[in-house]
C-alpha cells in the first residue's frame, strides 16, 4: 500500500461466511488428508478464540468427531467452566471435563508460584490472590517490566517490582498449566485418533503471547492468520454465544482477573489489530493514529513494542533445530 | 497465554537454587563496590556483566558505547529486570521505577552516566 494511505478497521473487513467456508475445507484436507486424523480435540476456555476453533472443527468434521476439553483449575474465574460448556454445548459438541487443579498441585505449579511470589511479598499465603502487570506503554517511556500485585484476605493490595528471578520462578511455575491442559488435549488425541486444534489468533501467534509447547503446541492452527477483530466477526457469523463474545479476553492464569491488555498487549485489541496491520504493511504511524485513536508518538511506541515482541517470539515460533537438517526423512510413504 | 517469551536462563552465573525456593539475585563471590569507579571501570563493569549474562552480549568489546541494547536485542524486558538487579547489588544503589528509562538503562554510555550519578562520581 501506498505509505500515505489512512489504515482503518475497514481494511480487516471479512466476508465470514466465505471465510468459515475456506477454513473448514483446509480442515479437512490438513487433518483428514496430511494428519490422516478423524477429527480434532480442542481445548475450550471460554474465551472468544477456542470458541470459533471449536464452531470451525464442528462444522468441518460434524461435533461428534470434535472432543471439546474443558480444563479449568483452582484459579480459574468463576464464570469460566459455565462459559465453556456454553461455547462447546451451543455447536452440538459434548464437552469432556478434566479439572487439571490435582495434577497441577502434583506437579508443584501453585507451590513453586507461590515461593517465587513470597520473595517479592513475605506475608502472601493462604487467602492471598495474585497477577502480573506491566506499567502503561501509551505516553510514557518507561521500560516495560513485570510487576507483581497481590491481595491479602482483607483486601490490602501490595504491588511490586519483582526480580528477574523471581518473574522467571513465577513465569516457569504457571506455565505448567497451559503444558498440563496441552499434555491432556494430547491424550485425547491419540485415544480418538483426532488432531489437536490450537487456538491463537494472529495478535498472539505474531506477538508471541502463549507457552512453548503448552498452548502454542497444536497440529493446527485455523485461526492465526486472524486478526482479533476478524475473529468476533467469525464468532458472529458462527452462532458464537453473545456472552462469550462479550467476555473481556482474559489471561484467566492467576488468581486475580487480569484482562490480556493489562498482563501483555497493552493497548486493546482493536489498537493493536489497527497498529500491527499498520506495521505489517509499514504504513507511518500518522496514517493508523486518527483510527486507533491514538497520537503519532503513541503509535510508535505501540510499533517499537510490536517490533520487541516479535523478536522474543523468534524462539516461541522456532521448531526444534537439527545438526543435519533431514528435509523429507518424515514424510509418510507415497501410496501405492 | 504467556508471558513475553521468557528467555531461557543465560550465563554461568544462575542462581544455585533452581530446585528450591527463588533467593534474590545472586551477587557471588563479588563485594558492592565501593562508589569511587572512574568511568573507564564502570564501563568494564558493565561490559563484563553483558558478556557473561546474555548471548549476543559475547560481543560487548564490540558494541558501541551509543548502541541501543533493547534495540539491537541483546537484552529484552527480563534482561531489563536482570541488568536492575545487577546494577543494585553491584554498586549498592537502587534503582526507582521512574528511573526505569531508556536515557538511563538502553545503551553502555548511558548506563555508566546513569551509575556515575547515583555514585555521585560524574
Amino acid at each position: 500500500m501506498s505509505r500515505l494511505e489512512t489504515v482503518t478497521l475497514a481494511q480487516l473487513e471479512i466476508d465470514a461466511e466465505q471465510t468459515a467456508a475456506e477454513i473448514q475445507t483446509w480442515l479437512r484436507e490438513v487433518v483428514h488428508g496430511s494428519l490422516r486424523r478423524k477429527g480434532a480435540v480442542v481445548g475450550v476456555s471460554g474465551g472468544i478464540d477456542s470458541a470459533v476453533v471449536a464452531a470451525l472443527c464442528a462444522r468441518a468434521f460434524g461435533p461428534d468427531r470434535v472432543c471439546g476439553l474443558l480444563m479449568p483449575e483452582a484459579d480459574s474465574a468463576p464464570e469460566t467452566l459455565a462459559l465453556s460448556r456454553l461455547a462447546a454445548g451451543s455447536q452440538g459438541i459434548e464437552p469432556v471435563v478434566e479439572d487439571v487443579t490435582d495434577l497441577l498441585t502434583a506437579a508443584g505449579c501453585y507451590r513453586r508460584r507461590d515461593e517465587a511470589v513470597r520473595t517479592a511479598v513475605p506475608e502472601y499465603g493462604p487467602g492471598w490472590k495474585m497477577k502480573i502487570v506491566l506499567p502503561e506503554l501509551l505516553g510514557s517511556e518507561r521500560l516495560r517490566v513485570f510487576s507483581l500485585v497481590a491481595e491479602g484476605p482483607a483486601g490490602e493490595r501490595v504491588a511490586k517490582r519483582l526480580s528477574a528471578e523471581a518473574y522467571l520462578a513465577i513465569l516457569a511455575a504457571t506455565n505448567f498449566k497451559q503444558r498440563t491442559r496441552k499434555m491432556l488435549e494430547y491424550y485425547y488425541a491419540d485415544r480418538l485418533v483426532y488432531a489437536v486444534a490450537g487456538t491463537p489468533n494472529r495478535l498472539e501467534y505474531d506477538q508471541g503471547f502463549y507457552v512453548k509447547n503448552g498452548d502454542g503446541a497444536a497440529d493446527v492452527k485455523p485461526i492465526a492468520h486472524l486478526y482479533k477483530t476478524q475473529v468476533y466477526r467469525l464468532a458472529e457469523y458462527l452462532d458464537v454465544p453473545e456472552p462469550i463474545r462479550a467476555r473481556l479476553p482474559t489471561t484467566d492464569t492467576y488468581s486475580l482477573p487480569q484482562s490480556q491488555e493489562e498482563f501483555y498487549f497493552s493497548v486493546s485489541h482493536e489498537q493493536l489489530d489497527l497498529c500491527l496491520y499498520a506495521h505489517n504493511v509499514r504504513a507511518p504511524g500518522a496514517a493508523v493514529a486518527e483510527a486507533a485513536g491514538l497520537d503519532a508518538e503513541d503509535v510508535e511506541r505501540v510499533y517499537r513494542d510490536i517490533e520487541r515482541k516479535q523478536q522474543a517470539a523468534h524462539y516461541l515460533n522456532l521448531e526444534p533445530q537439527l545438526v543435519v537438517p533431514l528435509g523429507g526423512a518424515h514424510r509418510p510413504p507415497a501410496p501405492r | 497465554m504467556s508471558a513475553e517469551a521468557a528467555p531461557a536462563p543465560r550465563g554461568s552465573d544462575r542462581p544455585a537454587s533452581l530446585h528450591g525456593p527463588v533467593g534474590p539475585i545472586p551477587t557471588g563471590p563479588l563485594p558492592i563496590l565501593a562508589p569511587m569507579l572512574d568511568t573507564v571501570s564502570l564501563e568494564r563493569e558493565v561490559r563484563r556483566f553483558l558478556a557473561e549474562n546474555f548471548p549476543l552480549g559475547e560481543n560487548a568489546d564490540t558494541l558501541a558505547g551509543n548502541d541501543a541494547l533493547l534495540e539491537a536485542g541483546v537484552i529484552d524486558s527480563t534482561g531489563v529486570l536482570e541488568l536492575v538487579g545487577f546494577l543494585e547489588s553491584r554498586f549498592g544503589i537502587v534503582v526507582s521505577d521512574e528511573e526505569l528509562l531508556p536515557e538511563n538503562l538502553d545503551s553502555i554510555d548511558r548506563i555508566v552516566g546513569y551509575l556515575e550519578s547515583k555514585l555521585g562520581t560524574s
